[in-house]
């Protein structure tokens, strides 16, 4: 877990590319799981939130106690943060055979299995076809013709 | 830290595989709120969540529609949302905490900004909205309604060819709801079917499709009846199902419109 957070923080600190952010900041990365549950859809409450801040000792960076504003932008900053790292994260590709010592591989570990390609059915649908922008503009002509009563 | 002090309202969001944003583009009276209405009761029939953003404050088409409250004030899920003024800044505002709590959430949007192109142009620019929407999972598509207007068609065009508004899944909606009394749809679309422009901006990708009109439209609005509802079989506000002409009416517009959508390969870019 702790290993996660830290390789979370080193990828936002990459998209950030700021070293400067607020202690608010970080520690609203810290706990932005526990947050995003505590939250749920609803509205967080920031004026309540701020005084627990400054009690916490938890400033903006200046260096000054957050205001409902700051910390409100502060918190919409860190989930778009967030996300984009998770999304970074997620995107790595696997490690390749020998990028692991084999005492880290898990126990549970098998190779995985490449899926045949799936079938194609009988039947041909529209989907199927190849797009053909100027066929498309001639049929909506068609359709507008024959709803208009005229003949091709 | 306790969370339950911190918080007020009640409903979580919900996780969904398809996210999508629907921006109604082009100018207004060209059926492009009607068209986000029958994407949202499309989403929803087939159990999909979407939440419209009206940013139409003239006629808040979506905001009547979709209230955010019911009648003893009580939030509703997924009602439409509106920016506080018609000016730029809070437009901008408003659309930043949207798309915000769009990844938040993962629930897809239709987006209706009639007549807000400059705002919508300004915006794209400032957040890069493409970039934004494919670094977060989003698949945007920008729907530009056409009635028979010529100074419709060439402000689509113009948009269509601003780098803002350039998006991989752009439909041209021609609708045949809003030509004119007594003209004939042929006479009504011709001119623009037959521009090089529009040629031009079908061969660089962007999809056409024909809605056709749908005849009792202006009875289901006045008995508050859904284009779902009436296929759904429920009854308008005051008790009454759909008679079996309207409902065969409305289904076979449906059916039509699902069949013209996969024609034109856009049925998968609807939220």
């Amino acid at each position: 877990m702790a290993r996660d957070r830290k390789g979370l923080r080193a990828v936002l600190n990459e998209i950030t590319q700021s070293a400067d952010r607020s202690p608010l900041f970080w520690w609203l990365v810290e706990h932005h799981d526990e947050l995003m549950t505590a939250a749920s859809g609803r509205r967080l409450q920031w004026a309540r939130l701020c005084a627990r801040f400054t009690e916490m000792g938890l400033t903006d960076a200046t260096g000054k106690p957050a205001s409902v504003q700051t910390a409100r932008v502060t918190w919409h900053r860190v989930k778009l943060s967030v996300a984009k790292a998770r999304l970074r994260v997620a995107a790595k590709p696997p490690p390749k055979p020998g990028d692991v010592y084999p005492s880290r591989v898990p126990k549970d570990w098998r190779p995985q299995l490449a899926l045949p390609a799936p079938e194609s059915g009988p039947g041909t649908t529209d989907q199927d076809k190849p797009y053909d922008p100027l066929e498309r503009i001639a049929e909506i002509r068609r359709d507008m013709h024959a709803r208009s009563g005229r003949k091709e | 830290m306790d969370g339950t002090f911190m918080t007020e309202g009640s409903e979580a969001g919900s996780q969904g595989a398809k996210l999508d944003l629907l921006i109604r583009a082009g100018r207004g009276r060209t059926g492009g709120s009607t068209g986000l209405d029958l994407a949202v009761q499309r989403a929803r029939y087939q159990g999909r969540r979407v939440k419209p953003l009206d940013g139409d404050l003239r006629s808040r088409t979506l905001s009547s529609l979709y209230p955010a409250k019911d009648d003893q004030g009580q939030p509703i899920q997924d009602g439409a949302s509106s920016p506080a003024t018609d000016e730029l800044p809070d437009i901008k505002a408003w659309l930043s905490a949207e798309f915000d709590n769009m990844v938040e959430e993962r629930v897809s949007r239709v987006l209706d900004l009639s007549g807000g192109d400059r705002v919508m142009q300004e915006y794209v620019r400032d957040l890069a909205l493409m970039d934004f929407c494919r670094d977060f999972g989003i698949d945007p598509t920008v729907a530009v309604f056409l009635g028979p207007d010529m100074e419709d068609f060439r402000h689509a065009i113009q948009l269509l060819r601003s780098g803002e508004f350039r998006c991989e899944r752009t439909m041209i909606v021609l609708n045949e709801g809003v030509i004119r009394h007594g003209q004939t749809t042929s006479g009504a679309f011709d001119p623009i079917l037959g521009h090089p422009d529009f040629e031009a901006i079908v061969r660089d990708g962007a999809r056409p499709v024909f809605v056709r009109r749908l005849t009792c439209m202006a009875t289901l609005r006045e008995r508050g009846l859904g284009f779902y509802d009436v296929l759904a079989g429920k009854p308008d506000k005051g008790g009454m199902k759909a008679s079996p002409t309207l409902f065969h009416m409305t289904k076979t517009w449906i059916e039509t419109f699902e069949r013209e959508h996969e024609k034109a390969r856009v049925a998968q870019w609807l939220p």
